[in-house]
């Protein structure tokens, strides 16, 4: 007996025996009294930082629902419309009912605590989880007669995931975020971001929260999300230690309790972990994890993402080497009872008609080679200091 | 890993529907954890039941610095152990004895019944990462994370456990 049939029958028997449903309990019977939030008092920088996080991690997860599972919660409606333009000018206030900008920058993520820096993180993982699923490989010219591949079904994701790892290593991408008074009485504050996505166009959010703990070392909240005229409901917590912080979300349907995402944001220095975890009916659909370290002779982005279905490893890697830098793709995909590895050479072209620049990605998986060219989503700005294509630069 | 105190705190809120998303998250493993140890269904069933039970008694108590799962895990295997000491016997699990049970009336029951022949041959260990890992699809670096061992000693020991049960396949094919 081979070992993947081994294993998918032990699961298979296993999982008949396993009982479906929970042991009949009282609950009152165990906890008599509902426990009462206690309100401290609000330690007021750390919760402004952290409520700028909270915001755009509900963004990743309103993007993430609006584009794999828009019937997941029930309010939920794709798009967002909005006429605001983005800022990057910056005041300050010492209050939290006044307003305060935050402008973002993406330049240090780690090594202070500051409210746009997770902002800019996050959203960064919001669009790698935008691009989760495959769509059409665009192979162009074959040399050798087509293999069907798995990775065929994949480069363009991978090509996402580029797209998105030039943008974490060197754009400059401005969020703004802006408290005001709560214009809703049954929610302290109001927050409301703006910035512009990959694509160009402006998105505009507005987030009402109440504080129901805070300290030195950990803020917790409840609260709703607007974008356009979805909601969704929220609880979160972000905890700080000493070069650590994690932030911590879970996004669910009120009249469904038993659909809801848990997000996870790790930082520390030089490293920033994603987990987006999305529950349906209860049962784990998707378990996901991106994570990105930059350091000066190698950045590495690990894509890992399970589904009932599917598995699939992306190692996105750049490194350094006598001022010479090297950009590759390790992968590895599992498809029902398939399994394929292999690796991806990248290089940034230029095409010599119309000058703008692509992918070309060389795919190698044991005999067989194959050549594809795909779009870059990221404007062709060289001119820049610090702007896009330093990933290539 | 996943987050579970959003669920514990609305199961402490009496919420049944956060019990219930608690139960399906965790079932598989548990059964593994149990499983591993009886080999036996029924008792394995019942003393999910009882991990349950006892996990709510003591959830007040737990003050989340250890991994939910792994704390919930702990409590089904010292379940599982002194249910195993209760018995005062080794469990020898005879399958062939069993087969009666499974008289491969249908082609499901005949593969549990190969399946649990299969596992009968693993140490408790072996058992159990096979079990996490196939049942609950768990990773190896989760479930080195959940026994608290090295995730090159999980890799070695599920391996070896694959293999064993491969040459033992080999070997009733004869």
């Amino acid at each position: 007996m081979k070992k993947p049939k081994l294993e998918k029958q032990i699961r298979q028997d296993f999982r008949l025996l396993v009982p479906d449903q929970p042991p009949k309990v009282v609950l009152s019977d165990y906890f008599p009294e509902v426990e009462v939030v206690k309100k401290t008092r609000l330690k007021i920088q750390l919760v402004r930082y952290f409520v700028g996080a909270m915001a755009v991690l509900v963004i990743a997860i309103g993007f993430f629902i609006a584009k794999f599972y828009p019937g997941l919660i029930s309010t939920t409606t794709a798009g967002i419309v909005t006429t605001e333009p983005h800022g990057t000018t910056s005041t300050d206030s010492n209050t939290q009912t006044d307003s305060t900008t935050i402008t973002s920058r993406y330049e240090n993520p780690v090594t202070s605590l500051n409210a746009t820096e997770y902002a800019s993180g996050i959203i960064t993982a919001s669009k790698l989880f935008l691009n989760l699923y495959p769509t059409s490989a665009n192979a162009l010219s074959l040399d050798i007669p087509v293999a069907n591949l798995l990775v065929d079904d994949y480069v363009d994701l991978m090509a996402n995931y580029l797209n998105v790892m030039e943008l974490a290593v060197g754009h400059d991408s401005p969020y703004v975020t802006l408290i005001e008074n709560s214009d809703r009485s049954e929610y302290q504050y109001c927050l409301v971001t703006s910035g512009v996505n990959l694509t160009g166009e402006i998105e505009n959010y507005r987030l009402y929260y109440t504080v129901t703990n805070a300290t030195d070392s950990e803020v917790e909240m409840i609260g709703i999300m607007i974008w356009g005229s979805a909601e969704t409901k929220f609880t979160g917590k972000m905890e700080t230690e000493a070069n650590e912080q994690k932030l911590m979300i879970t996004s669910y349907d009120e009249s469904n309790p038993e659909n809801y995402i848990e997000t996870e944001l790790e930082l520390e220095t030089n490293e920033q972990e994603y987990s987006i975890r999305v529950y349906t009916n209860s049962i784990l659909t998707i378990d996901s994890m991106v994570e990105i370290e930059i350091e000066s002779s190698e950045s590495k982005i690990t894509v890992s993402v399970m589904t009932s279905e599917d598995e699939f490893d992306f190692v996105i890697k750049k490194e350094i080497e006598n001022n010479e830098a090297e950009t590759s793709i390790e992968y590895s995909i599992i498809s029902g009872l398939s399994t394929e590895s292999g690796a991806v050479i990248v290089e940034l072209r230029q095409d010599d008609e119309s000058g703008k620049y692509y992918y070309y990605f060389q795919v190698t998986t044991g005999d067989i080679e194959k050549e594809f060219f795909i779009d870059r989503l990221l404007p062709d700005d060289v001119s820049q200091e610090n702007q896009y294509m330093s990933f290539f630069l | 890993m996943a987050d579970y105190r959003h669920l514990i705190k609305r199961i402490q809120q009496q919420d049944d529907t956060a019990f219930e998303s608690l139960y399906h998250q965790t079932r598989y493993s548990v059964y593994a954890i149990i499983y591993a140890i009886t080999q036996n269904p029924h008792d394995t069933e019942d003393l999910m039941q009882e991990t349950y039970m006892r996990m709510l008694k003591s959830l007040n108590q737990y003050d989340g610095k250890a991994n939910f799962k792994t704390w919930l895990l702990s409590i089904a295997k010292n379940l599982a152990i002194d249910h195993y000491r209760k018995q005062k016997r080794i469990q020898v699990v005879d399958i062939q004895e069993q087969e009666s049970i499974f008289p491969s009336q249908t082609p499901n029951q005949y593969s549990l019944y190969e399946s649990r022949k299969y596992l009968s041959i693993l140490s408790i260990e072996e058992r159990t990462v096979v079990l996490l890992k196939t049942i609950d699809r768990m990773k190896h670096h989760e479930i080195a994370e959940l026994l608290k061992k090295p995730l090159g000693t999980i890799m070695w020991v599920y391996n070896n456990a694959i293999k064993k049960m491969r040459a033992y396949g080999k070997e009733e094919s004869k």
